[in-house]
């Protein structure tokens, strides 16, 4: 017998749709750590990216019925990610650079507190379409047509923003790599 | 180091603060649970403000002298519609104490003429 773990996202979107709590509770367990860092890389902070996250989702359930499987639910999950992080970006309230780090909690992972603004300020000084496209191909590699999907551009596009946030991100980096020394 | 070297790098930091940074503190089953429920990750900036408990205490306390003071202009406002101006009052008072005094005259004038005559 299949447990909920092993049927398809869209299948679970059904079960989910027809009132089925347990099978929406087995897409956000399987989606939310991307979405949080996919809302990290835009919003970088993660106060922010879980309330963004958390939205996104709220957004996703009440839809359910909606989602026509045209298609595929990571991608229209994350579009909804993207634009709720966008949304969060340009409210007047949130202010990343002002967010304070929870250094405990990133101290318990074993990363130096220090590394984390840095990277926060590379993220930080991109565009906000070079940031979108960084923080969806990001360490889990979504590939290149999923993320022209969920962005709705041709995928050259993809591929060369992904090429540019690189780049800026990786001079930032070493700028303040040399300031720090 | 070469650029692609630089590249690495900053590719490498950014894996490492996404993995340590990137996690969330919420336990799954509260957050499937406020989801469901509809509950926004951010209140709104008036709902936020005012649950902290020291604005909530001065928002009650605002509210209150607002709403007072509205009832108190409606008092003022159905109590001035009520009364007729004291312009609007004189006027009509003025021509009848006029027309009165005219007649009066009249009536004083054709005594003495009549008194004269006779």
């Amino acid at each position: 017998m299949h447990t909920l773990e092993d049927r398809s996202d869209e299948a679970l979107v059904e079960m989910a749709a027809h009132g089925e709590a347990t099978s929406f509770a087995t897409l956000a367990a399987r989606h939310r750590r991307k979405a949080l860092r996919i809302a990290y890389g835009i919003l970088h902070n993660r106060a922010d990216a879980e309330d963004a996250v958390q939205d996104a989702f709220v957004r996703v359930y009440r839809n359910l019925s909606g989602f026509r499987g045209t298609s595929r639910f990571s991608s229209w999950l994350y579009r909804i990610v993207v634009n709720e992080s966008a949304r969060l970006l340009h409210s007047v309230r949130v202010r990343p650079e002002e967010v304070e780090l929870d250094e405990e909690c990133i101290s318990d992972q074993g990363i130096d507190p220090e590394r984390v603004l840095l990277v926060r300020q590379c993220l930080a000084s991109l565009p906000e379409r070079l940031r979108v496209v960084l923080a969806l191909r990001g360490p889990e590699e979504l590939d290149y047509a999923e993320i022209a999907e969920i962005l709705r551009i041709p995928v050259g596009t993809v591929r060369s923003r992904l090429h540019e946030a690189r780049r800026l991100f990786a001079e930032r980096w070493k700028e303040l790599m040399k300031d720090e020394d | 180091m070469k650029t692609e070297d630089w590249e690495a790098a900053a590719e490498k930091a950014l894996r490492e603060v996404l993995d340590a940074d990137a996690v969330s503190n919420k336990p799954l089953e509260e957050f499937v649970a406020a989801c469901i429920a509809g509950r926004p990750g951010r209140m709104s900036a008036l709902v936020e403000w005012i649950s902290a408990p020291r604005r909530a205490f001065a928002a009650t306390v605002a509210g209150s002298f607002v709403l007072t003071s509205v009832l108190l202009v409606a008092i003022w406002c159905v109590t001035l519609v009520g009364t007729p101006p004291a312009g609007r009052h004189e006027h009509a008072v003025f021509p009848m104490r006029e027309y009165q005094l005219a007649d009066m005259t009249t009536h004083v004038q054709e005594e003495g003429d009549s008194g004269n005559g006779s």
